[in-house]
């Protein structure tokens, strides 16, 4: 009788910790897949502008062909990291994703007043830099790693090369 | 032997059943909150800073890289108005208004999620690409076979399905998303 209740109260716990540590860390192992597949090579800190999806493009499910996306593979582990994104019409938005899924910030053009993003990402727990360029925003980040997420409206094939010069001029790197 | 049996008994059943009611209770809601209009679905789930572990698996697992609703709301159908399953061997009239945004496009993916390979190198028709009538309103044909006007190719023998973007939705439509306006979706004939 008391082995049966041992027996059930063992698996009980086993239960527990493994549905909780599952449940748990599901979203940071399939986040840091996702943002090595991204970046794809690049160094952390470092934006990459993939070309736009067609129909070989196998990165991430569903892309949108209408889109130039710009990534940057966060770090925050060595300091602060500065970036700066031109905001293009007719929609321009960055996303700031933490390593456990969470959208932390969000910034379109229309909210920018079509004036470029500029904001010092911070790590969790560190000290606010001292040396913040003037007109930046400091944003302070729940995870050291994480991903800077560009989505960047294409209206025509025409419209393309403009754009994709404009959005090459976004920076990602250590302040 | 007992011994063994016993304890290693306990940890197998343990692990089975926290990894089957952990993997349950992810999948078994899903996102929640299924909003239809006709044959177009939507849900407004996203990461969130506040969402507890269970909602942050969800969202790992069926919609991350998500953006909040006032960003981007994305409707998809897999059907016609008539509840029938979208086929790559069927031509399709998708007609409709303006969606209510800043800016949307309308896109057709296959069986495995990504972009139907065509020669044309069209996916999609959008604001400022779709031709439109004179009223201002659009008539685009989902086809696998070139169309005259508005085409937009997919594969013969495949299903299909489409997603409708809205960039920077009006209010009304994030306010009541079961309410906004999106195109009608109708078989004209089939091969």
């Amino acid at each position: 009788m008391k082995r049966a209740l041992i027996f059930v109260a063992g698996v009980a716990l086993v239960a527990i910790v493994v549905h909780v540590g599952f449940v748990r860390e599901m979203p940071r192992l399939i986040m840091s897949k996702v943002v090595s597949k991204v970046a794809e090579g690049a160094e952390a800190n470092e934006f990459r502008h993939p070309p736009l999806p067609t129909a070989t493009a196998r990165g991430v499910v569903r892309p949108s062909p209408d889109l130039a996306y710009s990534v940057c593979a966060l770090d925050l582990g060595k300091g602060p990291v500065h970036v700066t994104v031109p905001l293009t019409a007719p929609y321009t938005s960055v996303a700031l994703y933490s390593a456990t899924t969470d959208n932390y910030f969000a910034r379109n053009d229309r909210e920018a007043d079509g004036k470029p993003l500029d904001i010092v990402i911070v790590g969790p727990g560190a000290t606010p830099p001292t040396n913040v360029p003037a007109g930046a925003e400091v944003v302070g980040a729940p995870t050291a790693k994480g991903l800077v997420l560009v989505r960047r409206v294409v209206e025509s094939a025409a419209a393309y090369p403009a754009l994709d010069a404009v959005r090459k001029t976004a920076v990602c790197a250590p302040l | 032997m007992k011994k063994i049996a016993y304890w290693g008994g306990m940890v197998l059943l343990g692990i089975a059943i926290g990894y089957f009611s952990a993997d349950f209770a992810i999948r078994g809601v899903g996102l929640g909150g299924q909003i239809k209009v006709g044959p177009w679905n939507t849900n407004l789930a996203n990461g969130s800073k506040d969402a507890d572990m269970y909602t942050r698996a969800r969202v790992a697992r069926y919609g991350l890289l998500a953006l909040d609703k006032k960003e981007t709301i994305y409707y998809t159908a897999g059907t016609d108005d008539a509840g029938e399953k979208l086929s790559g061997s069927c031509t399709y009239v998708v007609e409709g208004k303006d969606l209510a945004a800043r800016w949307w496009s309308v896109t057709a993916y296959g069986p495995d999620s990504y972009l139907i390979p065509n020669d044309a190198g069209i996916y999609s028709f959008a604001k400022t690409t779709v031709k439109r009538e004179a009223d201002g309103h659009y008539i685009v044909r989902v086809s696998p076979d070139r169309q005259e006007g508005n085409w937009v190719p997919v594969k013969a023998g495949e299903s299909f399905d489409l997603t409708a973007r809205f960039y920077n939705p009006e209010a009304s439509v994030y306010a009541a998303p079961a309410a906004a306006e999106l195109p009608h979706i109708t078989k004209e004939s089939c091969k």
